[in-house]
């Protein structure tokens, strides 16, 4: 049994708390400072599933969503989608929708009708009357939408972060193993400085 | 504790999962490998079904496949290896006695070519190889032997264990009758003359072309080659290879078929050797010793 | 929105340029007409090349871009057929096909920025020289290559060996050269080393990759060492073919890496107006540039476009980093539903069944990711003075389905070809069906029909007629080397120049990198490598 390693991408409007929130998942920090994710890339952890030690690999957008930049190359070999919205803002919300179109048209995923999505609606730590979205909005769009797991979440105070991610990872390593049974490729050739093999030239 | 347990004879599972962790810490303790096979023999074996027995061997060797990963080339891990696989019982049925010893060689054998795939010239390895397919109840046919050795030569050239292997198995199908001499070594001889215009450097492609010439009691194939490397040494000019070769074999012309050449002919042979020699010492100036030594047999022999 | 650079064209130079920027401290945004990356070397879905296409095949209309008229002077003679097939998203067909060598200035920029944690590479796992219909002849680059084939002679290996001794060595100062390094390549090799037309030819147009049998010799033996220098580094082959298409992925990659420095990036936008400042005003950017549908003004010092972003009239003023030495191209793409086969003639003459004398069975010569070159006079109605090559490329590169295969055709339009007669399909119809013979079978003796053909003829832009001295706007060089090997490279190199000439534009006009009151000057084309997960003192 080789490594098994996961690609979880993060989809949503700028500002949601994307990024603040695979930070408080993997490092368990939060900062107040909106940077605009400057400096986030990708963020791995090891998670067990079932007795199965897997990596976890988190893409964050960069930035790239905020003028709808995001290329298709972000969206391979995705085995799961990461919805977030604020809960504090209707708009985010709404635009959940397209996120989610836009997702399978550019990951093409061989089955789009079970392809795992996980929806987080963030920012619970803000006082109630700034909320603009119901949670039974929210799970009634969930559920229309294929029975999508949701998680009402605040990576500020680390609510219900671990939680979510964890479904992440269940969901995420099955379909890895269906979307094995399509594919055969060999291993492909990864670069790094460390991995020269040398086959030695023979001249 | 585990001396006190061997003094005492302690055959028992504790005393062998014990061996177990010493082992793992150092598996180079052959003391400790002797007892465990002690507690086997004596202990453990005396009480088990041949299937148990079977899976036992079969954990050991699992268990030193793992430490070779690590130390590959401690000699007491493959001689332990070497005494389950040969422990291993008839079975799994009277009329499939040979199954389980077939399934541990084969995987014996796959064992030591992925070890040769990763170090083809590693030399243990080789000879590891002649011991399983020697041991093996079912013998893999020499000819695919010969296969695996064209295989090996052509993935990767200087490869002097491979050469080697060649020529024993050649030896062994030539005995047996399996492939008609003058051909096969016809084939050979275009084979190693290939590798020698590839790379004149190689020192195992030479070798090998001498233990084909034999004894040299064919003249005229002595003199073919002997045309051939001299194309070979106009083409490279440099080539101390292809120089000492020719001396060699030129000699061996004379030592040989004195008798059926005259004067004239001998006294060339014997120039052109002389002159290949003073070319060598210089081209080899480190072992312009031998060469000079060389010249001297030559004048005293044949002078 | 104040910046100090930017970069119109997501194409591969471009966005190596933009990543270097970024991550020396500058703030850049980065800007494509285009809905999606990669410019003139993007990975397309099938749909999208064949919309792609017939953008390009329409005539023009005044209200065209300028980005789609300068597209269509310089994209021409396109013909396409075939229907659609399914699954067209699982397809990743390139603009530009490219191999990368495992050791070069490419490979180093994609370790030392990062990108290549992002994609997986292909090995590129041979390169064969066709022969006569359903034949090609290997090409022999090696020790054990030489030792094994069946078509040289004695001495003919002999004189192979020394000739890639020499090539893989010190050749500068060897006797062999002196006075020769101009000479053209396929007569150094029969004066110089007694090498026969066959190794000649193998040699020339499929080690050195030679366009012309008048190709020089020195630049000629440069390539052959680096490419000798770098097999082995991962595997047999010298070179690397990126997954999804190679350039717009990797293109992608640098673009993701400038984002994640905090560049800010803007697809699908025209740019509609481009003001330059006087000279006297020194207070805002240089440059305002509009986009269309976008509120915010973007303002540097610094522009830097690849030739189709840039509006006519600023074309003039521009400089551009290295001369253009391009030639025009003749390229086809087909998509083919059977694969082709490297079979050589001995391989032919054995066949059938299992090889007695091993346990074998019968050979697959079939191809996943591999490079087919015709060398000049090799077919009847090809060229007789250019060489064309063929990639292959299938599953295993991650830029087809499963059963399907892309076939890349090039030519570039030098020698007697370069006169513009004939169409790109006339010109490169031979070579497909060529190639389309290697398909043939036992159980399909007939050639393959291709799924999909989309032929065309690609022109380089034409520099500026004066380079003029505006250093902070600079045009970028496209990477369009007519050595398919070089491409990747001649990008890197174009893009580490320009890094170079941004930051002097940047620092007269005063602008430093990240903290404002940092002394240090950039050093290094690439900085240090942060890891991931990394303590990152923001957070």
């Amino acid at each position: 049994m080789g490594r098994v390693l996961l690609k979880v991408i993060i989809l949503g409007d700028s500002g949601v708390g994307k990024t603040s929130l695979m930070n408080q998942y993997v490092n368990k920090r939060f900062s107040n400072q909106y940077k605009a994710t400057i400096g986030a890339d990708f963020l791995t952890k090891e998670v067990m599933v079932d007795d199965r030690l897997v990596t976890m690999q988190l893409w964050d957008t960069a930035g790239q969503e905020r003028f709808q930049s995001l290329g298709v190359a972000f969206y391979r070999g995705a085995d799961c989608c990461v919805l977030v919205y604020d809960v504090n803002s209707s708009k985010s919300f709404e635009t959940l929708d397209s996120w989610r179109d836009e997702f399978l048209i550019q990951a093409s995923p061989h089955d789009p009708e079970n392809f795992p999505f996980v929806v987080l609606g963030n920012k619970i730590d803000v006082e109630e009357n700034k909320r603009q979205v119901t949670q039974k909005r929210a799970m009634t769009w969930c559920q229309s939408k294929g029975n999508i797991p949701y998680f009402e979440t605040s990576a500020k105070e680390a609510i219900n972060v671990e939680q979510a991610f964890q479904t992440v990872a269940k969901n995420a390593l099955q379909q890895e193993a269906e979307e094995q049974l399509y594919v055969d490729y060999p291993d492909p050739i990864r670069i790094d400085s460390e991995s020269s093999q040398n086959y030695g030239c023979n001249c | 504790m585990l001396y006190v347990q061997k003094k005492n004879e302690d055959l028992s599972r504790g005393a062998f999962d014990l061996t177990t962790q010493m082992l793992r810490m150092n598996p180079e303790f052959y003391t400790v490998w002797n007892y465990r096979r002690h507690i086997f023999i004596q202990g453990i074996f005396p009480n088990s079904s041949p299937a148990a027995i079977n899976e036992l061997l079969s954990e050991d060797l699992g268990l030193t496949a793992a430490f070779l990963k690590q130390h590959p080339k401690v000699y007491w891990i493959w001689n332990h290896r070497r005494w389950c696989l040969e422990q291993v019982p008839d079975g799994p049925l009277d009329e499939d006695k040979d199954g389980w010893r077939m399934a541990n060689w084969n995987k014996e054998l796959f064992l030591v070519e992925k070890m040769l795939d990763v170090d083809p010239r590693n030399f243990h390895a080789w000879n590891y190889r002649r011991y399983v397919l020697a041991s093996i109840p079912v013998r893999r046919s020499q000819v695919s032997e010969l296969s695996y050795t064209t295989r090996k030569i052509e993935s990767n050239f200087s490869n002097f264990s491979a050469w080697h292997q060649r020529t024993k198995v050649l030896a062994s199908l030539w005995q047996a009758g399996e492939l008609n001499v003058a051909q096969s070594r016809e084939d050979e001889l275009d084979l190693v003359k290939n590798a020698m215009y590839t790379d004149p450097d190689d020192q195992s492609v030479w070798i090998y072309h001498r233990w084909l010439i034999g004894d040299g009691d064919d003249p005229l194939l002595l003199q073919r080659e002997i045309a051939s490397i001299q194309e070979l040494l106009d083409e490279q000019p440099d080539s101390k290879w292809c120089m000492e070769s020719i001396v060699y074999y030129k000699t061996l012309l004379l030592r040989r078929h004195l008798s059926t050449m005259d004067t004239s002919v001998q006294q060339s042979l014997v120039g052109e050797c002389f002159d290949l020699l003073s070319k060598l010492q210089y081209v080899d100036s480190n072992r312009k010793q031998r060469y000079i030594e060389l010249s001297d047999e030559i004048k005293n022999t044949f002078l | 929105m104040e910046l100090d650079a930017v970069v119109l064209g997501t194409g591969l130079s471009e966005s190596i340029v933009a990543a270097a920027l970024s991550k020396a401290g500058y703030k850049i945004a980065h800007v494509d007409i285009n809905p999606y990356y990669g410019g003139d070397e993007a990975s397309l879905t099938l749909d999208e090349l064949l919309q792609w296409a017939k953008e390009r095949a329409e005539s023009s209309v005044d209200s065209d871009s300028a980005y789609l008229s300068s597209q269509r002077e310089r994209f021409t003679n396109i013909s396409y057929t075939g229907s659609l097939p399914l699954q067209s998203r699982q397809y990743a067909v390139s603009l530009l096909p490219m191999l990368v060598p495992s050791a070069g200035p490419t490979i180093d920029s994609l370790i030392a920025s990062g990108v290549s944690r992002y994609g997986g590479f292909k090995l590129l796992e041979k390169v064969a020289l066709f022969d006569s219909p359903g034949v090609v002849k290997p090409v022999p680059g090696n020790k054990e290559d030489v030792f094994k084939n069946k078509q040289l002679s004695l001495l003919g290996k002999r004189r192979l060996m020394r000739f890639l001794m020499f090539a893989g060595g010190e050749f500068e100062d060897k006797p062999e050269l002196q006075g020769s390094e101009q000479m053209p390549f396929t007569d150094f090799l029969k004066d110089k080393f007694s090498l026969k037309e066959e190794a000649v030819q193998a040699i020339a147009y499929a080690l050195a990759f030679c366009a012309l049998a008048s190709d020089p010799t020195l630049p000629a033996l440069e390539r052959i060492r680096r490419y000798l220098r770098s097999s082995g580094r991962y595997g047999p082959s010298p070179f690397l073919v990126g997954h999804y298409g190679g350039a717009g992925e990797i293109a992608q990659g640098f673009c993701r890496t400038a984002a994640v420095a905090g560049a800010t990036y803007v697809l699908g936008r025209q740019v509609s107006s481009i003001v330059t400042a006087p000279i006297a005003e020194k207070t805002t950017g240089k440059y305002t540039l509009n986009l269309e549908d976008l509120s915010e003004q973007l303002r540097c010092d610094l522009l830097i476009s690849s030739p189709d972003h840039l509006p006519l009239d600023l074309q003039g003023d521009s400089s551009i980093t290295t001369a253009s030495t391009n030639c025009s191209f003749a390229r086809c793409i087909a998509v083919i539903d059977r694969p082709v086969s490297f079979s050589t003639s001995e391989s032919l003459e054995g066949s059938g069944g299992e090889d007695p004398a091993s346990d074998m069975p019968i050979q697959d010569l079939s191809v996943d990711t591999a490079l087919l070159v015709f060398s000049p006079s090799s077919i009847p109605i090809g060229s007789s003075t250019v060489a064309v090559n063929v990639l292959i490329t299938g599953e295993g590169s991650m830029s087809a389905p499963r059963g399907r295969w892309i076939l890349y055709i090039t030519m570039p339009l030098l020698g007697d070809q370069s006169g513009g007669s004939h169409s790109p399909e006339e010109l490169l119809r031979p070579y497909l069906d060529a190639t389309l013979s290697l398909t043939r079978t036992s159980e399909h003796p007939e050639s393959a029909l291709p799924l999909v053909t989309l032929f065309y003829e690609q022109s380089p832009r034409e520099g500026p007629e004066n380079n003029s001295t505006e250093a902070s706007l600079m045009l970028s060089t496209p990477p369009h080397s007519r050595y398919l090997p070089e491409v990747a490279d001649s990008a890197a190199r174009n893009a580490e120049v320009t890094f170079w000439r941004a930051l002097e534009v940047l620092k007269s006009a005063g602008r430093l990198p990240g903290d404002k009151n940092s002394e240090e000057a950039v050093e290094n084309f690439w900085p240090p490598l942060e890891y991931v997960n990394g303590e990152d003192d923001e957070w």
